[in-house]
């Protein structure tokens, strides 16, 4: 019984959004709606194969899985320069409007990867909105712009990717790693503090909460699974029998109720 | 330029990116999976690129292999897929070449396409396959020379140590030199116009000469563009080396 994979343009002119949808088989019972926030920046790319196989998984279980791209990333339209979190946050909830009219009166459930927890969390108020899974959430923007500032000053200066050069490459201003943070972005990631939600909610994977808030539940990520954020290859394989075990034992959580 | 799903069956769909004005004569680009990201590409860059040639004219196609992104892993014989999918194209845009590759593997497997299809007429090789040998060692001792002696010693070390790891050769499909130089001609008598570009990145070339060497055709040859880009990496990280890549493959689509 396995899922279908339907690709859904939306949005509105202008703003034109790609979403792909996990729809369960016909047979399977439907118990709800999900809607994932993915990463930022590079790690929306080295993450995506990642998310279709946990939404495929998901939907084979009955919950109806819809990813999207933020406008000025991925599939969505928009340069790069025109990426926001306020953005995000707006298109994530016109993803969950989406989501809505897909599964009717089913319960939603938002889960949010990384950088991605942020929209999520910013959406929770939405009506229907059950629950909230943070999948290895950031905690601290700041925290993790210096990280990036870190990984990108490795990067220029890897003799890996440029054997050829005697000195590092130099810093491009608005640059992390391949993708535009302007001084908007960046100070609205540096505002950033993950914190307990009101609603239900999970982790998966390492990852705390900026208020020091034990998160109910915790699921741990396999080894396999957990890594890829920092691996900037195009050779990312991510083990679906890891996989298997860990989505049936959040679907499990959810169908229980537990952390609520 | 406007952007649509196409579906491709067996699971399959791709995002067809159309100019407000098609190019008389232009062929369809098709641009494959750099190794197992997903059709926006490593950096977005397919999907940059196929916003660029579109506004040149061009309509590209970006879309996933079986087993990567979006797609299913079944039916995983990819030349065939590939196959399908141009057929698709063709009864969307009527008679009409095509342009195929990408980088790294997607190279590897439009040099596979277009030998197998004759509605191919350009083939871009973003770091495709070259052969070891003599001038490899000359871009090596040339490497070595271009450090301090200080690092000598490790470099020596990690290429001792090298010949036990998994390596490029190791991970892609790659024709022998006999048959790649003879494919090479194969495809020139066709027409088929190659854009060839190799990056600092692709370890395996380290000199410009291994070009020639590996297919047996002059950096010049009538229907080869070539070029090699020591100080750029195998992924096109950094803006100013992409929009240098975006320039060269657009100019070269205009010119095929």
């Amino acid at each position: 019984m396995s899922s279908s994979v339907r690709p859904i343009p939306f949005g509105s002119p202008g703003r034109e959004l790609f979403a792909v949808a996990h729809v369960p088989a016909p047979q399977v019972p439907l118990r709800g709606g999900v809607l994932i926030c993915p990463p930022f920046f590079h790690e929306q790319f080295l993450s995506y194969r990642l998310i279709s196989l946990v939404a495929a998984r998901l939907a084979a279980q009955g919950w109806l899985c819809l990813r999207f791209d933020y406008f000025g990333s991925g599939d969505s339209a928009g340069d790069d320069d025109a990426f926001s979190l306020a953005g995000a946050t707006a298109d994530t909830r016109t993803a969950l409007a989406l989501l809505r009219g897909l599964v009717a009166d089913a319960p939603l459930l938002l889960l949010g990867v990384r950088a991605g927890v942020w929209p999520a969390l910013a959406a929770t108020d939405a009506d229907g909105v059950a629950r909230v899974c943070l999948w290895q959430p950031l905690s601290d923007g700041a925290a993790w712009l210096d990280q990036l500032g870190a990984m990108d000053a490795h990067e220029r200066a890897s003799r890996q990717r440029y054997p050829h050069l005697r000195a590092p490459r130099a810093a491009v201003a608005d640059r992390l790693l391949g993708s535009h943070v302007g001084a908007a972005l960046r100070a609205e990631l540096a505002a950033q503090r993950t914190v307990a939600p009101r609603i239900a909610f999970d982790v998966v994977g390492d990852g705390t909460l900026a208020d020091g808030a034990t998160p109910p539940h915790r699921f741990d990520l396999p080894p396999a699974l957990a890594g890829w954020e920092t691996d900037l290859t195009i050779r990312n394989v991510f083990p679906g029998r890891e996989l298997d075990g860990l989505v049936g034992t959040l679907v499990a959580a959810w169908s229980a109720g537990k952390g609520a | 330029m406007r952007e649509q799903v196409l579906e491709l069956g067996d699971g399959l769909f791709g995002v067809l990116t159309l100019p407000a004005e098609r190019r008389p004569g232009s062929a369809v680009v098709v641009l494959l999976n750099a190794g197992l990201v997903h059709r926006a590409g490593p950096f977005r860059l397919s999907v940059q690129l196929a916003r660029t040639l579109a506004e040149a004219g061009q309509a590209v196609l970006r879309f996933d292999l079986p087993g990567v992104g979006d797609a299913p892993l079944r039916g995983a014989d990819a030349p065939a897929v590939v196959a399908r999918i141009l057929d698709a194209l063709q009864a969307r845009f009527g008679e009409t070449g095509f342009v195929v590759g990408g980088i790294c593997s997607a190279a590897d497997l439009g040099w596979k396409v277009a030998l197998a299809d004759r509605r191919v007429r350009g083939l871009l090789l973003l770091d495709g396959f070259a052969a070891r040998g003599g001038w490899f060692r000359v871009g090596q001792l040339q490497l070595l020379l271009r450090r301090p002696p200080r690092s000598w010693p490790g470099m020596l070390r990690r290429r001792a140590f090298a010949a036990a790891e998994i390596s490029d050769d190791d991970l892609r499909d790659w024709p022998s030199p006999a048959a790649a130089r003879a494919q090479m001609h194969e495809l020139l008598a066709r027409d088929v116009r190659v854009l060839a570009l190799y990056t600092g990145g692709a370890a395996y070339f380290l000199h410009r000469r291994q070009f020639a060497a590996t297919f047996g055709v002059a950096e010049r040859e009538a229907g080869i563009t070539f070029d090699y880009w020591p100080e750029c990496d195998h992924l096109f990280m950094y803006g100013e080396d992409r929009a240098r890549l975006l320039g060269t493959v657009r100019d070269w689509c205009a010119r095929s």
